[in-house]
């Protein structure tokens, strides 16, 4: 006879007990008392921490529950599995800049790199200059730490950083420049550099496989290939969300859904969240939803070393250095599926062919910046639920990153490169000496002639105790309704400086907090 | 009327004319139209002729099918961008040269010397069609295990032999917040 023990998610099968389209009869409707909708790194830490205070959770995800023996090697299918648009989302205004969003249970933490860092205090005082917000690093710590525990978030093992890792360190190094292990969410990682395309070896402690386990264990409901399309309100109380149940991977829809709750929590993710605040016609008032969407760029340079590295051994990113983080640049190892960053090798035909070819003796390094002065927008498409995304790279942000391509420059040589490949429109496509390089200081470089990445991502909700400069407030309560909330990095007031999932989490949890003591 | 009606005409034979006389392509139950089947196969081998340093060329990686998968795989609007890329590409040489006919009638010099204009022009379109190009056709040519093979990659899921032997965490000094 089965029992309630058999319905809960075990290390084996961490996803037993969350529903998908195959365990759904026609039509859904469901009723609990708070429901939340999105399982990325904020969505399932407040399922979970509200399951476990008691609360009847219902947690709802578009994607499908992926295992290990379900993620793809190969980065083209792997990312079409895994990413909203293929993996082809991008951003249109003065550049096109591609930024990646997760559609899978455990959202965006099933494909980064498990990058745990906390912000700095005075991170904290610049949203208080742009929104008002009193929040400090004090008032976060306690979150930050039971996140952690959580995750069992820890410095990277030197065992497993490898040459590309090393090299990096090697730079900083003998720049005088800080550098240490990233802080990661991962248990018994192997070096297998494949967090983008899922972790084979089931050492990351995705969100999936940490966070939703223990919610499901704590009674929380788990439904997936839900996509919803509306939030439901009745004058300043949200009642629930309609939507559709469809199908992973061919997008085929099955039927109609109807999830009526005391409370929602939207934690979509910092683009879907405001698509569906203005698809439901909510949260308008202010005019904030979907605007001051920000984004941390970044670049990348490759360093070529005389010896082979075989840079696709090792920790995804293992070190980072936070030397020039008050001035809004962040240097860290980069590392993403090798088809991916083979992209932006110069060439064409034979030299292309050349360069790959020498790609075991490549190790890329990257830059990303806080981009305070550039900003964007999030509206939604018409007759569908993707983004139209707009974002401008001001001048004084390019010239910002200018200077972090100059440092990065600088690490690679003192790394022992022999070469280091741009990646930048204007200049040479290989250096080759250390004195050429300088061009990369002194050439007039332009938001057109980057080709920038932006995968962090926030704002286009954000938070502020003021109903006119805010979507929500300090406690994640959007101003306009009574309950409903949000939980993504959409509330961050400004840049997090560092990566952002730590500090989702730790929001995500204190607000868990504070709806639990207003329920 | 009449002369509006004629300039239709002539406009659409045009059409017709520069997408006529495509042989059937390789791949029978293709998503990809023998146009596209044409020119994927023409990038492919611009990208990564035979005879190179690395033995396997675009098409023998099979990039058309690879590209078949691709778009079969993708959504509504990607693959409508996707196959505008193609478009694109296909026609791009009439306006930038190097000779004014499809990319597919081109030499492969001249298909070499037209996506090497892509990539290093002044015109910033231009260039992220080419990156967008040259994306899919590398993911493509990467997962070809001869060319892996070639470049010494090897995808393993535990490189440093760590097995199931608990790692210790190197006692440096860090913090797990920014200075």
């Amino acid at each position: 006879m089965k029992t309630i023990l058999d319905m809960l998610p075990t290390a084996s099968d961490p996803h037993h007990g969350v529903k998908e389209w195959k365990d759904y009869t026609g039509d859904l409707r469901e009723r609990c008392e708070v429901l939340v909708v999105g399982s990325g790194p904020g969505g399932a830490v407040v399922a979970k921490e509200l399951a476990e205070k008691g609360h009847d959770v219902i947690l709802l995800e578009e994607g499908a529950p992926m295992g290990r023996h379900d993620f793809r090697q190969e980065s083209g299918e792997a990312m079409q599995r895994l990413l909203r648009e293929g993996g082809s989302r991008a951003s249109r205004g003065n550049i096109v800049t591609p930024t990646m969003q997760a559609v899978v249970l455990g959202g965006g933490s099933v494909v980064n790199s498990a990058i745990c860092a906390r912000p700095p205090a005075w991170i904290f005082d610049k949203w208080t200059e742009r929104t008002g917000t009193s929040l400090t690093r004090e008032d976060l710590d306690p979150h930050f730490d039971r996140v952690e525990a959580q995750l069992g978030v820890a410095p990277t093992p030197e065992e497993v950083q490898g040459e590309r890792n090393l090299r990096f360190k090697r730079g900083c190094e003998a720049l005088g420049m800080s550098v240490e292990p990233i802080w990661r969410n991962v248990q018994g990682c192997k070096g297998s550099g494949e967090c983008f395309t899922g972790c084979r070896n089931g050492a990351k402690k995705s969100v999936d496989v940490s966070y939703v386990p223990a919610a499901i264990r704590a009674g929380a409901r788990v439904f997936t290939s839900v996509r919803v399309e509306e939030v439901v309100a009745d004058g300043r109380r949200a009642t629930g969300v309609r939507g559709r149940i469809v199908e992973p991977f061919t997008r085929k829809v099955h039927g109609h859904v109807r999830f009526d709750a005391d409370l929602v929590v939207l934690a979509a993710g910092c683009m879907a969240t405001p698509v569906l605040l203005q698809k439901s016609d909510l949260c308008g008032a202010c005019g904030w939803v979907g605007r001051d969407l920000r984004f941390h760029p970044g670049l990348a340079i490759m360093a070529m070393f005389p010896d082979p590295i075989d840079p696709w051994k090792g920790a995804t990113q293992g070190y980072h250095s936070l030397q020039y983080l008050e001035e809004g640049l962040k240097f860290e190892v980069l590392w993403s599926p090798p088809s991916v960053l083979a992209t932006r090798m110069p060439g064409v035909g034979l030299a292309y062919q050349q360069h790959l070819l020498r790609y075991d003796h490549l190790a890329p390094f990257d830059v990303i910046c806080a981009a305070d002065r550039s900003s964007g927008t999030v509206r939604a498409r018409p007759g569908s639920l993707d983004p139209d995304i707009e974002y401008h790279f001001d001048q004084a942000d390019v010239d910002l990153m200018q200077k972090g391509l100059g440092i990065l420059s600088d690490i690679c040589w003192a790394a022992g490169a022999e070469a280091i490949l741009p990646g930048i429109h204007g200049l040479p496509e290989i250096i080759s000496r250390k004195e050429d390089a300088e061009v990369i200081r002194t050439h007039r470089l332009k938001a057109s002639d980057t080709i920038a990445a932006a995968n962090h991502a926030f704002c286009s909700t954000r938070m502020s105790p003021s109903a006119r400069l805010g979507v929500v407030d300090e406690s994640g309560r959007c101003h306009d309704l009574d309950n409903l909330y949000i939980a993504d990095t959409g509330i961050f007031a400004a840049s997090s400086g560092v990566n952002p999932m730590l500090l989702c989490m730790a929001l995500a949890d204190r607000i868990a907090e504070t709806i639990d003591g207003r329920l | 009327m009449m002369i509006a009606l004629a300039i239709l005409v002539a406009l659409a034979a045009s059409v017709a004319i520069l997408f006529s006389g495509y042989r059937p392509g390789p791949l029978a139950e293709s998503i990809l139209s023998d146009r596209e089947q044409a020119l994927v196969a023409a990038v492919a081998d611009a990208f990564f002729p035979p005879r190179g340093p690395i033995a396997v060329s675009g098409t023998e990686a099979g990039l058309v099918a690879y590209f078949d998968g691709y778009l079969r795989r993708s959504e509504p609007l990607p693959r409508f961008m996707i196959r505008l890329l193609l478009v694109y590409t296909e026609l791009s040489p009439l306006l930038f040269g190097p000779r004014r006919v499809r990319f597919t009638r081109l030499t492969q010099e001249e298909q070499l010397a037209a996506l090497e204009g892509a990539g290093t022009s002044d015109i910033y379109f231009r260039r992220v069609t080419f990156i967008s190009m040259r994306a899919v056709m590398t993911m493509g040519y990467l997962a070809h295990p001869q060319v892996a093979a070639a470049m010494r990659m090897k995808a393993d899921t535990d490189p440093f032999g760590i097995g199931d032997r608990t790692l210790e965490v190197t006692p440096v000094r860090y913090s797990k917040e920014a200075p």
